[in-house]
This record gives C-alpha cells, structure tokens and sequence, in this order.
C-alpha cells in the first residue's frame, strides 16, 4: 500500500513555551490504513493531528502529507482530507445541516448538481436524512457527531482525521460510529488517523497502534494486539490494557496461560474452548 | 485584541502597583486623565507620558507590550491631527500624546486591576443592569474568543478561506460571526445560569477591606496628585511653563530610576516595592 | 467610524458634560424602560453582544482607519433600549482598554447609541416592506445598517461642527515656547504670546474625509450585518422577533 503520512523528528513550541517533540519512531500512515494514536494527556496527539491538517508550523523537523508538507501546502490536498475535531459543535458552521454538510463541496466550487449528490450520498449513507432541514447547534451529541462525520465525507476523502471521536457518545452511539468507520474505510479504502483514550474501541477499528509518551516521543508502533501485550511499555504511557486484555493477564496469575485476545468474540471462543478442554479432562479423568 | 494578556497581566502581577486597592488606583487615574484633559502644554504632556512610562516599568510587566496596547488610540488621533493641519506640527503632536497618555493611564490601571475588581469598585455608581451586563460582556469575551479560534480553524480545514476567493471568504466569515453570536449566546446564558446556582445575585462581591487607604495606596494616590498638580500649575500659572523642561528631565529620571530598580533590583536591597 | 476618536482634553469640556447628561437621562429611561422585562434571559444576550462589538471596534482596518461597530446587530438583537445600555457598556469598555478618550464616552454612547436605535426601527420597518423576499431579514439589516450609519456619522459631524474644535483655538499651544524650553539649558521668559490665527475649523476637510473613508466602512459592516442577521434569522428567528427591550 502506498504510504500517504510521514512524519519524523517534528519539533513545536507553544506561545506559552510548552516543548513537543514527536521522536523515537516515525509517524507513517499507508493508503487505507487504519491508524489509532494512544497516549496520556500531554503526549501531543492533537498537535500532531493539527500538523497533518496544516494548523500548526512545526519549528524543525519533516512532514509530508500525500507528498507535499502540509504546513505550506495544505490548500492543495484538503479536499483529500476529511476531519472530525475532538468537540464537533467547533468543526460545525452553517445554519441547517444540509447547509453544513455541503459546505466544503460549495467552497471548493464544486457545481451545483455535483454538491446535490454528493450531500444526498452522504446524507443516505449515514441514515441522517430526517435531520437535514435541522439546526446542528441543538442535535444531540450523537447526532451532532453524524453531521461533523458526514461534513467529513461529503467529498469521499482518502484521509480521515479523528480527534477523540467517541469522547461524549454513548454506549450504542460509538459502536455505530466504529461500525461507520470501519465500512467508509472498507468502501472507499479511506485511511483512519484517530487519536483517542478509548482503549477498549481501539481492538474494534485499529491495524496499527502508535503509541505514545509524554512530551511526544512515539515509543512504540504495532498491531493492537502487538502493543497491549507489552505491559511495561503501556505502564511507561499512563495506559492500562483494554479490559479483556488485562482478563487474560489476571488468569495467568492463576496459571490459566492462555493467548490474549481483545474482542468480545475471539475472547468468548478461546475461554470456551478452554472450558470444553477442562471438562474433558475432567470427565476423562473421573 | 489584547484582552486575554491584559487580563493575565492583571491577574499574576505582583507589583506594588497590583497590590494597590483598585479604588484609590482609579482615583489616581482619574487624577491623571483630568491633568491631560486640563493641559495643553507639551512638555507637561510628554512628561506625564514618560512618568506613565516609568510606572509601567514598575509594574514589572512586558514593557513594550503595554507601551503598544496603549499606542492604539494614536491611529486615530493621526486621523483628527492630520484633519486640523496647519503647517504646525505642535497642534497634531499635542492630539497625538493627549490620546496617548490617556491611553497609557486606562492600560495601566487595567493591567494591574482585574477587571472584576474594576467593576466592583465602581458598582456604587451603576445601575444593577449595567453592572451585570459589563461583567457578562466581560467572561463573554473569552467565551467569544475561544469561539473565535474555533471558528477561524473550522473555516480553514473544511474550505471556508481560500486565496483569492475574497467575497466567498467574507461570506464564510460574516455568517460565522452569526453562528458566534448564538453560541456565544447558548454558553454565556449557561455560564450566567451557573453564577447564580453558585449564588451570585447581581453583586460582585468585594473582599473586605478593600476601601480603607493602605500603604501600597500612598503611591498610586501620590503619583496621581503630583501630575495633577504639575498639571493645573501649568495651567493656571503663566511662570510655571518655564520650568518646563526641569519636569521633563525629571520624568527622564523617574523612568531611570524605575528602570534601575526593576531591571538591576538584585544590586538593590530593601526596595518597597520588591516585595 | 461614527466613534469619536477625538482624545481626552481637546473637546471642549461644555461638549463633553453634556454628552455625559444626556447619555445618563438616556441611559435612566432605557432603565425604566426595561424595568418590567425579565431581564434573566437577556443579560447573557447583552454579555455577548457587547463582546462581539468590542472585538468588532478593536480590530482595526488600517488602510481606511476604520473599524466595525455591529451596533446595528446590537439594537436589532437587544431592542433599542438594551441595544443602547449595550452601546454604553461597550464604550465604557473600551475606554479602559485605552481605545478611545474616557471623556468622551457619553458623546460616543450619544453617536453609537443613535445607530443601535434606528438601526432597530429602520430594520423592523424594512423588514414589513420586504417581507416577501427570501432573505428579507440580512437585506433589512444591510440596508439599515447603511442608512443608520449615515445618520451616526453625520451627527458626528455635527457634533465636531458644534464643538468648533479648532485645535489651535483649544489647546492654545505655543510652539515658539515649546522650541525654546527644550532646546535653552534653563528657564526662559516668553517675551512675545504666539498669535492665534482665528481660524475657523476646518470641518469640510474633516467631513470629506470622514466620509471618503466612511463609505467603504459602511458597506463592510451593513455586508456583515445583513449575513449575521441572515444567519441568526434562520438559526433562532425568536433572538430577533422577540419582545421589544
């Protein structure tokens, strides 16, 4: 897959004088790919985000985004990036919902029959057409998220940036909204870029897991499961383990060693099967 | 706008001048802005400038950042010299330093008062709806500044400002200014809400003692009485005007002097103010 | 640009104190008036409508010397009385951010205050003969906007007009002394007074250019309120349609 993000040994300072510096290993993000960033308060995950979208000029370091650096050159490939920022009501413009949906394609002087489809694709996609007449400043959380993820997508990005998505949403709203994800990625194999404090969701909707310190140092790059075995390095970030992960690491204290699985279905299988295996033994035993 | 600095200034100075009662420092500026409007002598004016200079030395905040929030009105007061030219550069410099040390004055008190205690100062002379709307319009601000950032960056990543788009870019913003103002409005109406749960009914309410003259109000109170009557022995006084520049060299040493103190106050012991 | 950004101490001080009376009578009926409503609601709406012309008069556009005063929004949205105490809370303000003389904030709140109040008329009055049009509510507001900022500067004017600020005449500055006290080594006696030239002030040169520069302001801000009200009419039309403050 052709890599679409890179960025290596970036440096920024706050007006206030706070120091990042994202070093350690590279940030690289493939086509389609599907990117979660974990770390503690103060790691720098939204700076990073908002370099990859051209907000902030980094004082040394490199950065390229589908080629160009994004600091410079971020009008030239916005409309191949979608954003979702971490409080939705800030990313939310227009009046009416329709109005917000369409407004990127507007301002890229998109025709008016070309903005038409692309809203009502968007629209039907992600079940909202019984908001489209509404005010988005007073939807619901959920709902509000919908109209920023749809003003996201309206022009069928091939980056996707999440700042904390599922910060504010319910139990059933985040599983929809990772149920969308993974499809709009799956579809139209638009890249992912999430930062979030969600361990739990990130086995749901994660191939790599970039992890990182304090400070910004990227410590470490891997699969989900790949990252949340390596316990020391999680406690060295301030993250515990998602749930089921820290199951599997209790049992073991137990002497029940079994192979550490992190969804709810492959948990379920692999406790099962150890629980036939056990009654077996019993009753060949007995 | 400056207003989230000032009130930074405001609120973590530790100056004699921050520590002073904000009563007596508006007293003290009202002294001096009746001495600009009753002058119209230039030395005393460049004077008092450069004695207004010297306190905000004293206040051991950012120098030139105060000098130039200050230099605002100057814009302005360009504008009305240059309307009433008359091949004297005396008349338009006069405009000019008026604005400015007027300007200076307000900063000042300003940046060593927060504004709540400005308010609250003043409370006994304003009518209720007045004073909650100057401390509504006041935590608004911040509110609408932070909105504003906000915004700003919504309308960069999602198109809304593009080069040489310029009438689009305006329509993006103006409408913007809309959506502002009613969300501003959503979070100034809860922010008000949760005033009143915390039991706030119209009165901000003072810390005591805040009214009896203290020590650290002699200086604002004195400064403020000398410029004054510098001032009004100008004016009334034809001799006065001729030890003009024996005052402007002493504004020169007052800003020495307050230079010395707080840029080299570690070869200096016992300095009130250091305190 | 209907501000007065005249400095403390060159208005004469007859000028100022009246301005400072009438904006307090002003100021007491706009009280009075207000007296009966539920003031609950409206105070956050104050708060952030006064924030919003703060930022708007201290954001200054330097090739034309102006600056936005969105009081029309004000007296649209808070109704003239609020949009009034609104204006006097705003100048107030901004005089002790150092934005313009302190003395001269009763003539201010006078001059802006006008253009809160028949921006708020002009616009209900427009809005009954447009109300067919689509965007009736943004043209109403834009052509208000337009038409009260013609009556705020021309009372500025007048006001500058009345005052006779001939600076020379005022600040009776004596520029041969001036010379000669900075540039003697003591004191010296002035032998001769400088010689005022009775001038007249030179209001039609203030006027024109006042006005020259006035224009390209008032077509800024009547475009930006008519797109804020255009968007605050579709958003929550009760801000605008509301009981009469």
């Amino acid at each position: 897959m052709e890599e679409i993000v890179r960025v290596s040994n970036l440096r920024f300072i706050y007006p206030d004088g706070t120091k990042l510096h994202f070093h350690g290993l590279d940030f690289v993000v493939h086509q389609g790919e599907r990117v979660v960033i974990l770390g503690p308060n103060g790691s720098g995950k939204s700076t990073l985000l908002f370099h990859l979208l051209g907000l902030f000029m980094a004082s040394e370091g490199m950065i390229n985004v589908f080629g160009v650096d994004s600091s410079k050159d971020y009008i030239k490939i916005r409309e191949r990036i979608g954003v979702l920022l971490q409080n939705v009501e800030n990313q939310i413009i227009a009046p009416t919902v329709w109005d917000d949906i369409s407004f990127s394609p507007r301002n890229y002087g998109y025709k008016k029959e070309d903005v038409k489809r692309l809203v009502e694709d968007v629209i039907e996609k992600l079940d909202i057409s019984h908001l489209r007449d509404k005010v988005p400043h007073y939807l619901s959380g959920g709902e509000k998220t919908k109209v920023g993820l749809a003003g996201a997508l309206v022009t069928k990005p091939e980056l996707l940036i999440l700042d904390e998505p599922f910060e504010g949403l319910d139990p059933t709203c985040r599983m929809d909204l990772i149920g969308l994800l993974n499809r709009v990625s799956r579809e139209n194999e638009t890249a992912l870029i999430i930062s979030t404090h969600d361990i739990d969701t990130v086995p749901l909707i994660a191939d790599t897991v970039y992890l990182m310190a304090m400070g910004g140092e990227i410590v470490g790059r891997g699969s989900p499961k790949e990252i949340f075995t390596q316990l020391e390095l999680l406690s060295k970030c301030h993250i515990a383990p998602p749930v089921l992960g820290a199951l599997f690491f209790e049992l073991r204290k137990y002497g029940i060693n079994l192979d550490v699985s992190l969804t709810v279905e492959e948990a379920a299988c692999i406790i099962a099967n150890q629980f036939v295996y056990f009654s077996k033994e019993k009753s060949g035993v007995g | 706008m400056d207003i989230g600095i000032i009130d930074y200034f405001a609120n973590s100075g530790k100056s004699l001048l921050h520590r002073a009662s904000p009563l007596y420092k508006i007293i003290s500026t009202v002294f001096v802005l009746s001495s600009i409007v009753i002058t119209n002598d230039l030395i005393v004016l460049l004077s008092i400038y450069l004695m207004l200079a010297s306190l905000v030395i004293l206040t051991r905040l950012p120098f030139l950042k105060i000098i130039s929030i200050a230099a605002y009105p100057a814009i302005f007061a360009v504008l009305f010299a240059i309307s009433s030219w008359n091949e004297d550069w005396i008349i338009p410099a006069t405009i000019i330093l008026k604005a400015l040390c007027a300007a200076l004055a307000m900063v000042i008190l300003i940046v060593t008062t927060p504004y709540p205690s400005v308010f609250s100062s003043i409370s006994p002379f304003l009518p209720r709806v007045i004073l909650e709307g100057l401390y509504l319009t006041y935590r608004s601000l911040f509110i609408l500044l932070e909105l504003m950032g906000n915004l700003l960056r919504a309308l960069r990543i999602r198109g809304g400002l593009s080069p040489k788009r310029y009438i689009k870019n305006i329509s993006n913003f103006t409408s913007g200014i809309g959506l502002l103002l009613i969300r501003g409005f959503d979070l100034s109406e809860r922010l008000y809400g949760v005033m009143q749960v915390r039991g706030y009914s119209g009165k901000i309410a003072e810390e005591e003692g805040k009214r009896k003259l203290g020590q650290e109000d002699i200086f604002p109170i004195a400064f403020g009485l000398f410029i004054l009557s510098v001032s009004l022995g100008a004016r009334l006084e034809d001799d006065f005007k001729l030890y003009g520049i024996y005052l402007l060299n002493l504004s020169i040493v007052f800003v020495c002097c307050s230079a010395y103190y707080v840029y080299f106050h570690n070869t200096t012991r016992g300095v009130f103010w250091k305190r | 640009m209907s501000h007065i950004h005249i400095p403390d101490g060159v208005l004469p001080i007859w000028l100022v104190v009246i301005g400072w009376i009438a904006t307090a009578v002003i100021l007491y009926l706009c009280i009075r008036r207000v007296r009966n409503v539920q003031l609950g609601r409206k105070i956050p709406l104050i708060g952030i409508v006064s924030a919003i012309m703060i930022v708007g008069m201290t954001l200054e556009i330097v090739p034309i010397a102006y600056h936005i005063n969105m009081s029309v929004i004000a007296g649209i949205v808070l109704g003239p009385a609020l949009g009034f105490i609104s204006v006097f809370i705003v100048d107030l303000m901004i005089a002790m951010f150092g934005h313009g003389g302190f003395t001269v904030v009763g003539l201010n709140t006078l001059v802006v205050g006008t253009e809160a109040v028949i921006g708020f008329y002009l616009f209900h009055a427009l809005l009954g003969l447009l109300s067919s049009s689509k965007t009736s509510a943004g043209l109403s507001a834009a052509l208000a906007t337009m038409l009260s900022l013609i009556i705020s500067t021309s009372l500025m004017i007048g006001i500058v007009y009345v005052s006779q600020v001939n600076p020379q005449k005022i600040l009776h500055v004596d520029k041969e002394s001036f010379i000669g006290k900075v540039f003697s080594l003591g004191p010296h006696r002035e032998n001769e007074k400088h010689e005022m030239q009775d001038k007249k002030i030179d209001i039609e040169t203030f006027a024109k250019t006042v006005l020259f520069f006035g224009v390209f302001g008032w077509i800024l801000e009547a475009v930006i309120t008519g797109f804020v009200i255009r968007y605050v009419s579709r958003v929550r039309p009760d801000l605008i349609l509301s009981e009469v403050t």
